[in-house]
């Protein structure tokens, strides 16, 4: 079928673009056929009823909801309560930090077996630049000396990753405010308002 | 007292509102379930599961995004369409509304309809299930194309695909019997 035709097609029923479909009709058959078998259609659609639903239903709702409340314990609903806890952090600023979480695990982690590991640190000798041209070496007084200036100065991110980790932790995991839409855990808030039986 | 009055009712923690709640969308949400699974006691099975479980994400709904009807739809039909697929897919054919061996002879005019009827509800149950949801919303429930997209999580060009598809199946399935009634087929 000619795609124009279908698009009209699609159309009908649809208050604001029936007319449009009916002008097009005027000049096109198969549209003017769909039209009408459409309309034939619909006369015969509310033959098929539905059968009368059971007289208990609401009554069996109302059954299913209030079992649903007793079955839920003392404790359950404290449980409810902490799984449900709600982070109400933008899932951004909620991914970077844990993202920073992970990075500062990974440097802390790597620290410490850098650090445990014999002989650590670099013990290369860098090369300064003789402001006079060409490069020298430095001196070397003493191995104190040469491990002061051989051991890389240490970037303000390593200064600062070590810790980002705890902070990380204390931002992530309490309540800071009460916005919503934020990061959620698996099940949703259940207020404190104490539930009345139906 | 409206709807929305015992929505808010209800996410105030009047839970006694709920049973207006039920009340009021039973027959349109049942009707809804029927006609997807032509089979009345699974219908009322994921109606009352339906309920249920809005009553308890009813913190989550969120009345700026979709009205009430529109979201116990969305559950709805997400059960329904799940209990579809748990069943293999399998197409279900309708249940018999009507007995057609009845002691008594059915006037001409109600056995004509009770073959339409079965005819109809067949020929429904025959369609894709994305393209049944579709046609019995737009048809049968009144909903207009931008609920249905809601309610599909859908856009509109795809609900409007959706019930071109199911319009066409069933204007060709029941030729036949219109044509056989005499309507004038175009």
């Amino acid at each position: 079928m000619d795609k124009i035709c279908q698009a009209y097609q699609e159309q009908f029923g649809l208050e604001t673009m029936e007319t449009l479909l009916a002008e097009h009709g005027r000049d096109c058959p198969l549209c003017r056929a769909f039209a009408a078998r459409q309309r034939a259609l619909q006369q015969v659609l509310p033959t098929w009823t539905t059968p009368e639903t059971s007289p208990d239903f609401e009554r069996d709702v109302i059954a299913s909801i209030a079992e649903w409340q007793s079955n839920r314990s003392v404790l359950r609903s404290l449980f409810d309560g902490f799984l449900s806890y709600r982070v109400p952090v933008p899932v951004p600023i909620g991914l970077g930090l844990i993202a920073l979480f992970c990075l500062s695990l990974y440097y802390n982690v790597q620290g410490y077996v850098s650090a445990s590991s014999p002989g650590g640190g670099a013990s290369v000798p860098m090369i300064s630049h003789n402001p006079e041209g060409g490069a020298s070496l430095p001196e070397v007084r003493s191995p104190q000396a040469q491990a002061v200036i051989c051991q890389p100065l240490p970037s303000t991110l390593d200064a600062i990753l070590p810790y980002t980790g705890g902070v990380g932790m204390i931002i992530v995991i309490p309540p800071i405010s009460m916005m919503k839409n934020g990061l959620t855990f698996p099940m949703p808030l259940h207020s404190g308002e104490a539930e009345q039986p139906l | 007292m409206s709807l929305d009055h015992w929505v808010n009712e209800c996410r105030e923690g009047r839970t006694r509102a709920y049973a207006e709640i039920v009340r009021e969308l039973r027959p349109r949400l049942l009707d809804y379930l029927y006609r997807m699974l032509q089979n009345r006691e699974l219908a009322e099975e994921i109606g009352q599961e339906t309920f249920l479980k809005a009553y308890q994400q009813l913190k989550k709904f969120n009345p700026a995004k979709a009205s009430f009807t529109t979201w116990l739809f969305t559950l709805g039909r997400n059960l329904c369409i799940d209990t579809l697929r748990r069943m293999d897919g399998k197409r279900l054919d309708q249940e018999p509304s009507i007995t057609l061996l009845a002691l008594n002879p059915i006037p001409r005019d109600q056995a004509w309809e009770n073959e339409l009827e079965n005819e109809i509800a067949h020929a429904v149950a025959q369609l894709d299930v994305l393209f049944r949801d579709t046609f019995i919303l737009r048809e049968y429930q009144g909903l207009e194309i931008e609920e249905i997209a809601q309610i599909t999580n859908t856009n509109l060009g795809t609900v409007k695909s959706r019930l071109f598809r199911a319009r066409q199946s069933l204007q060709l399935a029941l030729k036949p019997v219109l044509q056989k009634a005499g309507i004038h087929y175009g």
